[in-house]
């Protein structure tokens, strides 16, 4: 059994869920992610690629792209002798981001394709991205030994994804993903239940040292674990040599 | 006063040329630094060619230079009439000899008398040759198996090579055949591991992560790695296109296990479009007795 926020579920149920949830919020997805986190994910996502360190002419592979906030900042580091494939599982998101990429200049080829079974042969990428994704992922363990698949010697993978907040702050943090968060989704994406989805979710996530032995366990090497925001969010970084 | 100016721009132009020199390359810019070896074989590391020596823990002799670079012309056999030369001289200089001794008037004792000293002689090398044998005999036997894992990997990494022999397109058998190891060596494993860890040191370089570095240089290689960080200006990551390995030579002396891996393959530095070839042997270190693992000692610059 799978777990869909605190329900449990069929794997096929969660996979057809989760795209429901996606489905729903694609529209509103960025302007909640800026309301939610009072603009913080772009600096989250900022501080994922700076770490990323990918030299110009590298191929990087984000996945569960999205609206291609990831594959915007990687395709400006990579420049034009670079690749960025920007990838989603889900087709309304996926199209978003693209539009988007599009409307900035930006056009890089695009995938949809599930994380736990990469339609690209092994060894292909420098750089292996996933951020807000893993959590929404149905085998969280494939998708990591197909993140690690795709990685050429020398590759990394990061991994950006809601993570265990400090002790100290769980009671404030708890009141405001169960009371704030559910509102200001009916209120602004029209949607109380994807947002809830969204809390529960991440309480289910594992937590930084689970998800550091999940990556060792697919074959990461010298997992690093960077906390933002105590521990609110968490960057891991898994390399392959 | 002119003058001091004229030396002030050149000590100046002489600085800026060396800072863009270390700009951005890969570990040790492309220069030789550390220790260097040379392949052939140290006469202490030098086994006798008889069949017993298979159970010899010391490498056995390398016919020639282990660094199998073409043939040097003085290795050539020597050709027509120089073969001569040798055993000509020889005989000129004994009929010299005995002519000479005859003419100060020294009787056949005399030459006796010489015989034996080099009877003596010979007998003495020999005696020595033996011994420093039995020495070399007594040295602890390798365990390559842990070996060729350093503290930082897991063991299990080099049981377990997780690559293939070669990727992103570099060939796939390293060649082998002309070289010898010490008994209970396996070249396989070890290459595998040498190009992990030649991946990671390039990785850890790219970030200027002094700790991981650390564990895996000589102080002697840290000091000088240390001192391109220090140097080094914005450091574009290098990308190691392809890579090769082949173990050159694997030796013990004075307490030491020295292994030198010979690494080829295509980097692109600086952010070049093309990539450069590289050909360098990397010469690593490990105490007899296991305290750490295998250490970069130095780089030689191959080609």
């Amino acid at each position: 059994m799978e777990s869909f926020g605190y329900e449990h579920v069929s794997p096929d149920e969660k996979t057809r869920r989760v795209r429901g949830v996606f489905d729903s919020v694609a529209g509103r997805y960025d302007l909640m992610n800026d309301l939610m986190s009072g603009g913080l994910h772009r600096l989250w996502k900022r501080y994922a690629v700076m770490t990323a360190h990918v030299r110009p002419g590298a191929r990087v592979l984000d996945l569960a792209g999205g609206t291609g906030d990831l594959a915007r900042l990687f395709a400006r580091r990579v420049g034009p002798e670079g690749t960025v494939v920007h990838t989603d599982i889900n087709g309304t998101m996926l199209a978003a981001g693209r539009d988007r990429l599009l409307d900035a200049g930006i056009a890089l080829p695009t995938a949809q394709c599930d994380a736990s079974a990469l339609p690209f042969a092994a060894r292909t990428f420098d750089c292996v991205s996933i951020a807000f994704g893993l959590r929404n992922v149905t085998h969280k363990d494939r998708a990591l030994a197909e993140m690690r698949r795709v990685l050429k010697p020398g590759g990394l993978s990061l991994v950006l994804e809601f993570s265990r907040v400090a002790a100290p702050l769980a009671p404030a943090y708890d009141w405001y993903s169960f009371n704030v968060l559910p509102r200001l989704g009916r209120l602004v994406a029209g949607d109380a239940d994807s947002y809830r989805y969204l809390a529960e979710s991440i309480r289910m996530h594992p937590d930084q040292a689970t998800l550091k032995a999940m990556m060792e366990q697919a074959g990461f090497e010298d997992v690093e674990v960077h906390n933002l925001m105590a521990g609110v969010v968490a960057l891991h970084v898994g390399r392959v040599y | 006063m002119k003058r001091s100016i004229a030396l002030a721009t050149v000590v100046v132009t002489a600085l800026l040329l060396a800072v863009t020199d270390v700009d951005a390359r890969r570990m040790g810019g492309g220069r030789s630094l550390g220790a260097q070896r040379s392949m052939t074989p140290a006469p202490s590391v030098t086994a006798p060619a008889n069949p017993g020596a298979a159970a010899n823990p010391v490498m056995p002799a390398q016919p020639g230079a282990a660094m199998a670079r073409p043939a040097a012309p003085a290795a050539a056999p020597a050709a027509g009439a120089s073969r001569w030369l040798g055993p000509i001289a020889g005989i000129a200089a004994g009929l010299g000899l005995a002519a000479l001794m005859s003419h100060f008037g020294l009787s056949e004792g005399f030459g006796s008398l010489l015989l034996v000293m080099l009877v003596v002689g010979g007998g003495l090398l020999l005696i020595r040759a033996l011994m420093a044998r039995r020495t070399g005999a007594t040295t602890a036997p390798m365990r390559y198996a842990a070996a060729a894992a350093t503290p930082a990997t897991p063991p299990a990494a080099a049981a377990t090579p997780r690559f293939e022999p070669a990727w992103a397109g570099g060939t796939s058998a390293t060649p082998t055949g002309a070289r010898r190891y010490p008994p209970g060596f396996e070249p396989a494993p070890f290459v595998a591991e040498a190009k992990r860890q030649f991946t990671k040191l390039q990785q850890a370089y790219d970030r200027g992560d002094r700790t991981a570095l650390a564990e895996v240089l000589t102080p002697a290689m840290q000091d000088e790695i240390g001192r391109e960080l220090d140097e080094r200006g914005h450091q574009v990551p290098t990308e190691v296109v392809s890579l090769n390995a082949d173990v050159l030579e694997v030796a013990t002396e004075a307490g030491q296990h020295w292994a030198s891996v010979r690494f080829t393959g295509l980097t692109r530095e600086d952010g070049k479009a093309q990539p450069e070839s590289f050909d360098e042997v990397w010469n690593l270190v490990k105490p007899v007795d296991g305290s750490t693992g295998w250490r970069l000692a130095g780089i030689q610059q191959y080609a």
